[in-house]
């Protein structure tokens, strides 16, 4: 039997090393979109974890809510990117600063 | 389990304006360029028939269909009107501005009305889940709106700035969800509430989640310390998209903070009232201080917005009935001071020129007296000058707070607004003391000009008589 | 402005006068034909319980006499004043709304009402000081005052607020009904401060007093009416009004009592050190506030009504030596007290002018002044105060009765040391309303009658136990030698003094660098620095940096939230049932999860947090939830496809890895260790078996479907599922176009010289 804990910490660290990916990257955008997508995954880790132990349907369904709109969320991220590839030359984020102020 | 189709006539306005909004996606497939203009009226129609669809289905008692996922209540009814009204003003306002730039484009209204769509969902959500789809149809709509330009490398890097700080916010908040559904066994506000009041929660897990779910909160207003994507944005995007940004969805937001705060938490209010004191403060004093600095007017918009949010959470972490209500207020009334200001700013634009620097403000008086005047009436408000509707705005946020024995917070809050009259009076000084660096006539069609008048008439009659929608809102939340 | 330049007496602007006039005529049929108070109310914003209430005693009847009385005047003499000046049409828009403001203010009941009209009165003077725009002082000075008066406003609001709370109406008249209940309310003090910081701001009380000269560069039509007259007794009016209620209270005394000496004292002293003629009377107006407010202080029920006498008598007198400095301005040019002399000879009328005035204003037998102060001789002897005020009185009037001096005599009967040119004295327009003034502070003296029924009304409202005070001039020897006698001969000592004291106190120069103006400056100047500086440092369009923050703010708040929060942190696992494919199932997670942040090359990369998502697939399986899985698998290949379909659009990869961050890295660890110990936290969760599993119960009989999740996506929740639907499908929408490159994109780009 896998305590609950043990999922929630699994998740934990996801989340963590989303957070630590966001830190320590500073110029792939791509890698920034991944990291945001590992955050998401921690988060449907939870869900589940939840939902297997309380014995409640809905947690699970609510993961299948995030897979999707996560895809669309990252289509729209790519077609960002591209845009901004088309218009900067580069993905580079320590190149985006010409918003300051 | 029967389907019931009455359980459709309280969501037929989500149901009609996407319908509408579908429809209107094929119909513009087939149009030519110059033909563009039909989209606009359809859209428009659309956002007039949803306003009047939500006030026709309104009234009465409070449903809750769809096993709690949906709610239609005096807030609904009131939030959804008045997020189609605004929208209404700013397909109207952008039109102009849209054809001088060569974005006079079906995907903008199809996008508006998606986010539009997605307001109205925060606005009428019982649950977790159904905020969440609505939050994530409003921000992705605006990511790709921001991005609308595509020739704009500006539009781009704010798009990809907004994006990504838009995406780890949902991501908090979705953490939050995570751990409060694992606290109390539901995602429905009902549901949280309940296992609340029956103390059947576990009281850490609660906490983190809560604020987890706060920080998200915080981000998708733009709250101090979570705020740095927005003058970058606001900057960044098409002047008409950043009119959109900044209007209803605040409207949609609070809306979204009432619901999972109040009806969700309310039980734990002293959990997260603390959170919301710390932010309330930050973004009213780092909002009003930093707008000084700007010379863009844009920026110097999303400084304020900041400033105005922290105004938005002091109705709110009052907790109660009349806290709701006045937060309520000011994000309705704000949202169209908005509307008009920015109104005004593509009113001053034109082809091959962004009217985005304050000295382009310069010696409007004498270009036009009364667009001056309607300027004038909306910064007043804005800096909460009686007897426009802003002023009205803050002292019922105000009055909340001192009700709950929060005066240090309102005096705060006093404090800063004061600060605060500065900058919009700069613009004013701008108007009425200066010359004219630029003498080319205004240039608007009739349509423009009339719904700036009456945007910047009404900051003055919500002001001399504000009663009506204030009893609108305190009827919503009761 | 040219010396003697002359623009015609402005005559056919006249038609103005008839608003201030037709007012006066309403409020004096008025009084005669109905008895006081008047009260009015109107339901307004029902909700909050503020109404449009109005009540009209003695006291605000008083004001109101003032306001339009003098009105008449003031308008009389702006339409010479601003004969033929461009953009006059303004000054005539804003001054009558200036005046609705002021009727307003001292006629509402309602405290939001009050404030409204509070704050229009600073708005309207704002315009109007700032009239003449081109004028970069003239800008800084109406800045200045509108910020100090409004802000002074806002926190008046805040405590009138207060006050309301405390008393459950929002009524001023009912506030000082109910004020017995509630004198031991904590938050009584903070009430009252802040109420006080409004009135003496508007009334330009020390360390509040600055703004009052500055705003000199006002018209002078504006400076009469609004700085001397009407606006600046605002604030003396509200404590007028309140002081019923907090008369016995010490605080309010002390407060009152201390800052009136402080500002009347320190006023009289700084009015020695100007040499502008204007700014002069406005030091000397800030000092009479000062007094006016140490009365209003006084317990003695004899101290309202010399207030209120004062008050009356200040007005009268301020006004037309206002107007004659306005005249000295208009006719040579200057306001400057060493470059002016003599000009009697030129300017009899204004001459006369400030005679009588400065006769009012010196004190002097005859004059209405006269009277109001022996009253004040009387409530300082009844209220039995230190030796030490009496004497700072007597100095503040004495410094009165030089600056009187200065106004009427120096600059009019001086010896003619170089002549200035041609004079010609002012029009009419601005001859008759000075001398009407002055004449009826005279006119009050012989006929004191007139004023007298307004005085008593007015008072009996501030000390309800006043029955009947003979105000009428009675002389008592004794009173008049020995309290005017010795004011008098300080004041023609300090007139005879004035260039040599003028010398003395003009090298103080540190005074002004530590000053409440200097403070005032330095803010304002601060805040500009300040939000400067935040906008280099932190909005500097970065956004590694923004994350940076943003990811720290997060980490503070829920430290924060931990720290406030209890758990404990044991870890008491159990060894899973399907242990290895847990256990692959993380590691190929974490190894994905490790890879994605240090590898370079993009597509190894998105493989990397391909295996993430596959991991994680594989853990839902084992939880038992295998279609969730698939539908991971499924999203997760079409990702790491449709990612790698458009990773080349990019290019070659610019860049390698770079140094190690420490500071970074220490942040995100102590992210991830922060993360860590709030699961740990979590060890001891219950879980709760005994909630219903209604879903599972329902999902064949009512769905007909074996798969609960299945069931409830598509039956229970079925309009989410329609939001989800929408959602994907709108997320493709709003991809396409971004992605479209259209014709006239090309063309622009073609024609640009850039391949597109």
């Amino acid at each position: 039997m896998i305590a609950l804990s043990d999922y929630l910490i699994l998740a934990a660290i996801l989340f963590s090393l989303s957070i630590v990916g966001i830190f320590i990257n500073r110029k792939n955008v791509i890698i920034l979109l991944m990291c945001i997508e590992l955050m998401l995954l921690a988060v449907n880790i939870n869900f589940i974890a939840f939902s297997h132990f309380l014995g409640d349907a809905v947690g699970q369904v609510f993961v299948f809510f995030i897979l999707t709109v996560a895809a669309a969320e990252a289509a729209i991220g790519l077609a960002i990117l591209v845009v901004l590839f088309r218009n900067r030359r580069t993905i580079n984020v320590e190149e985006l600063d010409s918003l300051a102020g | 389990m029967t389907f019931d189709p009455m359980h459709l006539i309280p969501v037929a306005p989500e149901l009609f304006l996407l319908t509408a909004a579908c429809a209107i996606l094929v119909i513009d497939l087939f149009l030519k360029d110059e033909q563009r203009e039909a989209t606009y009226i359809l859209a428009q129609i659309a956002l007039i028939g949803t306003a009047s669809l939500a006030l026709l289905v309104g009234g009465g008692e409070r449903q809750v269909v769809f096993s709690g996922s949906v709610i239609r209540d005096g807030m609904t009814d009131l939030l959804k009107a008045s997020i189609c009204v605004i929208a209404f003003g700013a397909f109207l306002y952008a039109k102009e501005y849209l054809k001088d730039r060569n974005l006079f484009k079906g995907e903008f209204y199809t996008l508006g009305m998606f986010a539009v769509i997605g307001m109205l969902i925060m606005v009428s959500a019982g649950d977790f889940l159904t905020v969440y789809l609505g939050l994530e149809l409003l921000s992705l709509s605006l990511y790709a709106l921001v991005a609308f330009d595509r020739e704009s490398g500006r539009g781009s890097e704010a798009a990809m700035k907004y994006f990504v700080l838009g995406a780890i916010a949902s991501g908090m908040l979705l953490y939050g969800i995570s751990m409060i559904y694992g606290a109390t066994g539901s995602i429905s506000f009902a549901g949280i509430a309940e296992a609340i009041a029956n103390d059947a929660v576990n009281n850490t897990i609660m906490v983190f989640g809560t604020v987890f779910v706060v920080i998200g909160l915080a981000f998708k207003f733009g709250a101090v310390p979570f705020h740095m994507w927005a003058p970058d944005v606001y900057d960044g995007a098409p002047t008409a998209v950043t009119m959109i940004i900044a209007s209803a969805p605040k409207i949609a937001a609070v809306a979204m903070a009432i619901r999972i705060l109040g009806e969700g938490l309310g039980g734990i209010n002293a959990d997260w009232q603390g959170m919301l004191v710390i932010l309330a403060v930050l973004s009213m004093a780092l909002g009003n201080v930093v707008a000084i600095a700007q010379s863009n007017i844009k920026r110097m918009l999303a400084y304020s917005t900041i400033s105005h949010v922290g105004f938005i959470f002091l109705g709110l972490l009052a907790g109660s009935q009349s806290g709701y209500a006045s937060a309520m207020f000011y994000a309705i009334t704000y949202a169209l001071t908005a509307l008009g200001a920015f109104g005004i700013i593509i009113l001053l634009s034109r082809k091959g020129f962004e009217a985005d620097r304050l000295d382009d403000f310069r010696g409007l008086n004498q270009r036009s007296p009364w667009f001056a005047a309607m300027m004038l009436l909306l910064m007043f408000s804005m800096a909460g000058v009686p007897p426009t509707v802003g002023f009205f705005a803050k002292l019922f946020v105000l009055e909340a707070a001192i009700r709950v024995d929060l005066t240090w917070l309102a005096i705060v809050a006093v404090f800063f607004s004061v600060i605060g009259a500065f900058y919009y009076l700069r613009i004013v000084k701008l108007m009425y003391f200066d010359k004219p660096a630029d003498s080319a006539p205004l240039q608007a069609g009739m349509d423009t000009q009339i719904a700036l008048s009456v945007n910047g008439l009404a900051m003055l009659a919500l002001g001399i008589y504000p009663a009506g929608l204030m009893a609108w809102c305190v009827a919503a939340v009761a | 402005m040219h010396a003697g330049e002359q623009h015609g007496s402005g005559a056919n602007d006249l038609w103005v006068v008839l608003i201030p006039l037709s007012a006066f005529a309403l409020l004096a049929w008025g009084l005669t034909a109905y008895s006081l108070p008047w009260t009015f109310a109107l339901p307004w914003a029902p909700s909050l319980g503020i109404e449009l209430a109005f009540h009209i005693d003695g006291l605000s009847a008083q004001m109101l006499a003032l306001i339009t009385g003098i009105g008449v005047l003031v308008f009389t003499y702006a339409c010479g004043y601003l004969a033929g000046k461009p953009r006059r049409g303004r000054v005539y828009f804003v001054l009558p709304l200036f005046m609705l403001a002021m009727m307003g203010a001292v006629s509402a009941d309602d405290v939001i009402l009050l404030f409204l009209f509070w704050e229009m009165t600073s708005i309207t003077s704002f315009l109007l000081v700032g009239f003449n725009h081109e004028d970069p002082h003239a800008r800084a000075s109406a800045r200045q005052a509108l910020l100090i008066t409004m802000g002074g406003g806002l926190a008046m609001l805040g405590g009138l607020l207060l006050l309301a709370q405390m008393a459950g109406v929002y009524t001023l008249s009912g506030i000082i009904a109910a004020a017995p209940g509630f004198m031991d309310d904590p938050r009584l003090h903070l009430a009252i401060t802040l109420v006080l910081l409004g009135a003496f701001t508007k009334s330009a009380q020390f360390p509040f007093h600055f703004w009052l000269p500055n705003a000199m560069s006002a018209p002078t039509p504006v400076s009469a009416y609004l700085h001397s007259a009407t606006m600046v007794k605002l604030g003396i009016y509200l404590m007028l009004r309140l002081d019923p209620a907090f008369n016995d209270l010490l605080f309010w005394e002390v407060l009152l009592v201390g800052t009136g000496a402080i500002t009347a004292l320190w006023a009289s002293v700084l009015a020695l050190r100007e040499r502008d003629l204007k700014r002069i009377l406005a030091r000397s107006t800030v000092a009479a506030l000062g007094t006016l407010t140490l009365l209003v202080g006084l317990p003695s029920p004899g101290a309202g009504l010399a207030a209120v006498a004062f008050l009356f008598a200040h007005a009268v007198y301020k006004a037309p030596l206002f107007m004659v400095a306005g005249n000295i301005d208009h006719a040579t040019g200057t306001r400057i007290i060493d470059k002016v002399t003599g000009l009697r000879r030129y300017m009899p009328w204004s001459a006369a002018a400030a005679l009588l005035a400065g006769l009012s204003m010196a004190g002097l037998p005859l004059a209405f002044g006269f009277v109001s102060k022996d009253l004040m001789s009387i409530a300082k002897s009844e209220a039995d105060l230190l030796a030490l005020l009496s004497w700072t009185l007597v100095l503040v009037n004495a410094t009165a009765v030089a600056v009187a001096a200065v106004a009427a005599v120096r600059v009019f009967w001086g010896r003619v040391e170089t002549p200035i040119g041609p004079v010609r004295e002012v029009p009419w327009t601005m001859l008759a309303p000075p001398l009407f003034i002055a004449l009826l502070g005279i006119e009050f003296e012989i006929v004191p009658h007139l004023a007298d029924p307004l005085l008593i009304a007015a008072a009996g409202v501030v000390s309800p136990d006043l029955r009947s005070v003979e105000i009428s001039a009675s002389y008592d020897l004794s009173t008049l030698f020995s309290a005017l006698g010795l004011t008098a001969g300080i004041g023609i000592l300090l007139y005879i003094a004035w260039d040599r004291l003028h010398d003395r106190l003009h090298r103080i120069h540190w005074l002004d660098r530590y000053g409440p103006e200097a403070t005032y400056d330095f803010l304002l100047h601060g805040l500009a620095r300040l939000a400067a500086w935040h906008t280099r440092a932190l909005q500097h369009g970065r956004l590694s940096g923004y994350l940076r923050l943003t990811l720290a703010a997060l980490i503070a708040i829920t430290v924060f939230a931990a720290w406030q929060g209890e758990g404990r942190l044991t870890v008491d696992g159990y060894w899973p049932d399907h242990a290895w494919a847990w256990l692959v199932a993380c590691s190929v997670m974490l190894a994905g999860a490790l890879s994605t942040l240090f590898l370079q090359d993009r597509l190894a990369l998105l493989m990397a947090s391909g295996l993430v998502g596959y991991g994680a697939a594989l853990l839902f399986l084992f939880a038992g939830a295998p279609d969730l899985a698939f539908t991971q698998f499924m999203v997760e290949t079409i990702l790491v496809v449709v990612a790698a379909a458009v990773l080349p659009r990019f290019g070659a990869d610019p860049y390698r890895a770079e140094g190690t961050r420490w500071g970074d890295l220490a942040l995100a660890v102590a992210a991830g260790l922060g993360v860590i110990a709030l699961l740990l936290h979590l060890q001891g969760f219950p879980v709760d078996s005994t909630l219903p599993e209604w879903f599972a119960g329902q999902a064949l009989p009512a769905a007909q479907g074996h798969n609960v999740v299945n069931v409830i996506i598509v039956d229970f929740r079925a309009l989410d599922t329609l939001g989800e639907i929408a959602v994907v499908a709108f997320s493709l929408l709003a991809a396409l176009p971004l992605l479209r490159r259209d014709k006239g994109a090309r063309d622009h780009a073609e024609r640009a010289g850039n391949p597109p």
